[in-house]
C-alpha cells in the first residue's frame, strides 16, 4: 500500500484530502506544518507528500530547502506541491527546489488522483529498475 | 564700513596736510611782510625817483637841443630878433619844458637875453650865484675854438657840442646845459667864431619834482637839504662831487603793505586754499561715502544672491527629497497592493478549496453516504463560506475605513462581556489555544461602536493565534485609567523585529517573520482606524521569538470625549 503524507495548516482541507485519497485506496498521514511534516517524513518514509506552501512555523518551500539542504535521502520521495498561491514566483520556486509537481487549490480531486498515479508509476518502474540493477 | 572709516582717515589727513602747509605759507608771508617787504617797496621807490631825476636831467640837453638846432634861431638870434627870441626860445623852454632860466650868448660871450621864471630880463647881468652858468658858457666856447685852430685832434662836430652840469645856484639843485645855436640844415651857415651860446636852467625842487613825483607815483616827494629824511631819499649829487641835497618823501607806514596788499592777498590765498580743500575734501569724501555706499550695496546684493542661491538649492534639494520619498513610497505602496493581492487571492482560494473539494467528495460518494456525513460536509461548507464572508468584509471595511465612510454608531456596551463573546467565537474556530482572561477590571459599560469594536478584538484574537501557532496560551488583561479601558493581549508567539514595529499599522504592511502565515496585512490597519475613530490608541510590543502584546485603550465616554478634551 502507498502511503501519502499530506501537510496543510488547514484541518479541514487536511481532512477532506484524508478522506479523498483513503478512499481510492491509499495509507495516509497528516501533519499541520513544515516543522510536522519534516519529523513524519523522517519517521514514517511515505512514499508521496502533497504539500501546502503558506503554513506557520515551516512553510513548503522551506520544508524543501531543508530536505534538499540537510536530508539528502529524502529527495527521491516526490512532492506534489498543493497550494492557494497561484502566481508563477512560487510555482517556479517549488519546482526548481525539486517539487514533481505544484497544483493549486481549489483541488481537483481528480486531476491530484492522476498525478498520483504518475508519481507512483514512476517509482514502482524507479523499484524495478533498481531490483534490476 | 571699515573701507569708509579708511578713506574718512584718508581724506582727514590730506585735509589736515593742507590746512598745515597753507598755515606755513601764511607764517611766511608774515615774516616776509613784516622783515622784507617794506625794504623792498622803499628800494622800489628809490628806483623809480632816481630814474625820475635821471630821466629830468637827460631831457634838459635835448630840450634845449629842440630850440637851438634850428636855422631860423641862426639867423634871427644873430640879428637880435629880441621878440622872436621871447617867443620861440625863453617862452618856448619855460612854458613847454618847464625850464626856469633861459640865457643867450652873442660871439663875444655877452649876455644878449636872459629869462627868469617866465619873466624876461632886461639887467642883463650875473648875480654872484648865477656864475657856474658863465663856467658853461665858457666850456662850450672852448670847444667852439678847436674848430678855429684845432690841435692835434680833429675838431668836434659843431652840433655834437654842448656842457651839462648839475650844481646849486642860489642854494638850489639845478641842471644847467649850455649849447651853440647851431642851423639844421646845410642852408644856412655859421662863421666859425662868430656862434652865439644858449643856456637852459631847470630847477629840480620845483617842477621837476613834481613831475618825478607823478612819475614815481610818491605824493610826498620833496627836495630837501635835510639829511635825516635819508631813509626814504636818493642824494641829488652835483656833478663836481658834492651833495646837494635829497629828493626825500614820506615813507610807507611798517606793515602797510601787509596790511593793504599781503594780508588781503593772504587771506583771499587761504580762503582759496580752504574752498578748494573743502571742495576736494567735500568731493572726495562723497566720492568715498558713494564708493562705500554702492561697495556695501554691492555686499548686500552678493548676500542676497548667496542667500537666494543657497534658498533655491535647498528648495530644490527639499524637493528632490521629497519626490524621492514620494517615489520610494509609491514603490512601497505597490509592493504591499501586489503583495495584498497575492494574499487575498490565497485567503479566498484557501475556503473555497474547502467548499470546492468537500463539494467534490459529497458528489463522489453520493452512493454510499450517511447524513451524518452531507452535514459534516455542510458544516464545513458552511464555515469556508463564512470566513470568506468575513475577509470580504475586512476587505470593504478597510476600503470604507479608508475612504472615511464609516460612522460609528456608539452604544451602551459591556466591554468585556464583548470580548468573552469573541474569544468564544474563536475558541469555536480554534480549540488549539486558550484565553486567559481578566476582565474585572473594565467599567460596566463604555460608549463605542458594537459591529467595529467587536472587529477590533476578532482581529486581535484571531492574530494571537494566527502567529502563536506554538503558544497555545494568550492573556487578556484589563485595567482602568483616566477614563480610558485599557485590555491587553499577549501571546508567546513568533513576534517580530523592532523595525517592524513602526509600520505594523500601515496598510498591506506585514512584518517579515509573518512569511508562510497566511494574512492579508489588513487586519491590524483596521484595528488601529478603528480604535482611532473612537479616540482611542493601540500600542504594542514585540521581540522576535517572544511573542507580541497588543495594549488597545478605549475612552468609557465615547468616542467624542477625547476628541472634545483635545479640542479643550
Amino acid at each position: 500500500m502507498i502511503t501519502v503524507l499530506c501537510i496543510d495548516d488547514e484541518a479541514d482541507i487536511r481532512q477532506l484530502i484524508v478522506e479523498e485519497l483513503t478512499d481510492a485506496g491509499f495509507a495516509t498521514l497528516e501533519a499541520a506544518n513544515g516543522q510536522e511534516g519534516l519529523e513524519a517524513i523522517l519517521t514514517y518514509w511515505p512514499d508521496i507528500v502533497i504539500c501546502d506552501i503558506s503554513m506557520p512555523v515551516m512553510d513548503g518551500h522551506q520544508l524543501l530547502a531543508e530536505i534538499q539542504m540537510n536530508h539528502a535521502e529524502l529527495f527521491n520521495i516526490p512532492f506534489i506541491l498543493l497550494s492557494a498561491l497561484t502566481d508563477k514566483d512560487n510555482v517556479l520556486t517549488g519546482l526548481r527546489a525539486g517539487a514533481a509537481d505544484y497544483l493549486t487549490k481549489p483541488i481537483d480531486f481528480d486531476l491530484l488522483l492522476a498525478k498520483l498515479a504518475g508519481c507512483i508509476a514512476r517509482l514502482e518502474n524507479d523499484r524495478a529498475v533498481g531490483r534490476a540493477l | 564700513m571699515q573701507q569708509n572709516i579708511r578713506i574718512t582717515s584718508h581724506v582727514t589727513i590730506v585735509l589736515t596736510l593742507l590746512t598745515a602747509l597753507t598755515a606755513f605759507l601764511l607764517a611766511g608771508f608774515m615774516w616776509l611782510a613784516s622783515t622784507k617787504v617794506d625794504d623792498i617797496a622803499l628800494t622800489r621807490q628809490k628806483g623809480y625817483v632816481e630814474q625820475g631825476l635821471d630821466e629830468q636831467v637827460k631831457a634838459v640837453q635835448h630840450e634845449l637841443e629842440s630850440v637851438t638846432t634850428w636855422n631860423d634861431a641862426v639867423l634871427l638870434v644873430s640879428k637880435g630878433a629880441h621878440q622872436w627870441i621871447v617867443d620861440n626860445i625863453g617862452t618856448w623852454m619855460h612854458t613847454y619844458f618847464n625850464h626856469d632860466r633861459t640865457y643867450v650868448f652873442n660871439e663875444r660871450d655877452e649876455l644878449v637875453f636872459a629869462m627868469r621864471d617866465g619873466q624876461d630880463i632886461a639887467a642883463l647881468t650875473f648875480s654872484e650865484d648865477e656864475k657856474p652858468v658863465a663856467a658853461l658858457r665858457d666850456n662850450v666856447r672852448a670847444e667852439l675854438h678847436k674848430r678855429i685852430a684845432p690841435g692835434d685832434a680833429a675838431p668836434p662836430v659843431i652840433a655834437g657840442i654842448f656842457s651839462e652840469q648839475i650844481l646849486a645856484i642860489s642854494g638850489r639843485p639845478a641842471v644847467v646845459s649850455a649849447r651853440p645855436i647851431v642851423p639844421s640844415t646845410d642852408a644856412v651857415s655859421v662863421d666859425p667864431g662868430k656862434e652865439f651860446i644858449a643856456i637852459a636852467v631847470k630847477f629840480l625842487d620845483a617842477g621837476a619834482v613834481a613831475k618825478i613825483a607823478r612819475y614815481a607815483r610818491i605824493e610826498t616827494l620833496h627836495f630837501t637839504t635835510d639829511p635825516a629824511e635819508s631813509t626814504a631819499a636818493i642824494p641829488v649829487i652835483a656833478t663836481a662831487g658834492s651833495t646837494l641835497g635829497y629828493m626825500a618823501w614820506q615813507p610807507i607806514r611798517p606793515g602797510l603793505m601787509l596790511i593793504e596788499q599781503i594780508a588781503p592777498a593772504g587771506i583771499a590765498g587761504i580762503v582759496v586754499a580752504m574752498g578748494v580743500v573743502i571742495f576736494l575734501g567735500s568731493g572726495l569724501r562723497k566720492t568715498s561715502i558713494d564708493l562705500s555706499e554702492s561697495r556695501l550695496a554691492l555686499m548686500r546684493h552678493r548676500d542676497q544672491l548667496e542667500e537666494t542661491v543657497t534658498l533655491r538649492t535647498a528648495e530644490i534639494e527639499r524637493q528632490r527629497e521629497e519626490l524621492d520619498r514620494l517615489l520610494a513610497q509609491e514603490r512601497h505602496v505597490n509592493a504591499l497592493q501586489r503583495q495584498f493581492v497575492t494574499m487575498a487571492s490565497h485567503e479566498f482560494r484557501t475556503p473555497l478549496a474547502i467548499i470546492d473539494a468537500a463539494a467534490q467528495r459529497l458528489s463522489r460518494t453520493k452512493a454510499t453516504q450517511k447524513p451524518e456525513y452531507v452535514e459534516e460536509k455542510a458544516a464545513q461548507i458552511r464555515s469556508a463560506v463564512l470566513r470568506m464572508v468575513d475577509l470580504m468584509e475586512s476587505i470593504l471595511s478597510a476600503g470604507r475605513l479608508e475612504t472615511g465612510k464609516t460612522t460609528l454608531k456608539p452604544e451602551r456596551l459591556s466591554l468585556a462581556e464583548l470580548i468573552e463573546t469573541c474569544c468564544a467565537r474563536q475558541a469555536d474556530i480554534r480549540e488549539s489555544h486558550t484565553f486567559h482572561r481578566d476582565l474585572s477590571h473594565l467599567p460596566q459599560t463604555i460608549l463605542a461602536d458594537r459591529a467595529t469594536i467587536e472587529q477590533v478584538f476578532t482581529n486581535l484574537l484571531s492574530n494571537a493565534i494566527k502567529y502563536a501557532p506554538k503558544a497555545p496560551d494568550i492573556h487578556i488583561r484589563s485595567w482602568t485609567k483616566n477614563g480610558m479601558s485599557y485590555v491587553s493581549i499577549k501571546d508567546g508567539g513568533i513576534g517580530m523585529d523592532a523595525e517592524d514595529l513602526p509600520k505594523l499599522f500601515q496598510p498591506y504592511y506585514r512584518a517579515r517573520s509573518a512569511t508562510g502565515i497566511a494574512g492579508t496585512g489588513i487586519g491590524l490597519n483596521i484595528v488601529k482606524q478603528i480604535i482611532d475613530l473612537h479616540g482611542g490608541s493601540i500600542s504594542v510590543e514585540s521581540a522576535l521569538g517572544r511573542g507580541t502584546t497588543f495594549t488597545v485603550a478605549l475612552p468609557n465616554k465615547g468616542p467624542l470625549a477625547n476628541i472634545i478634551k483635545r479640542a479643550a
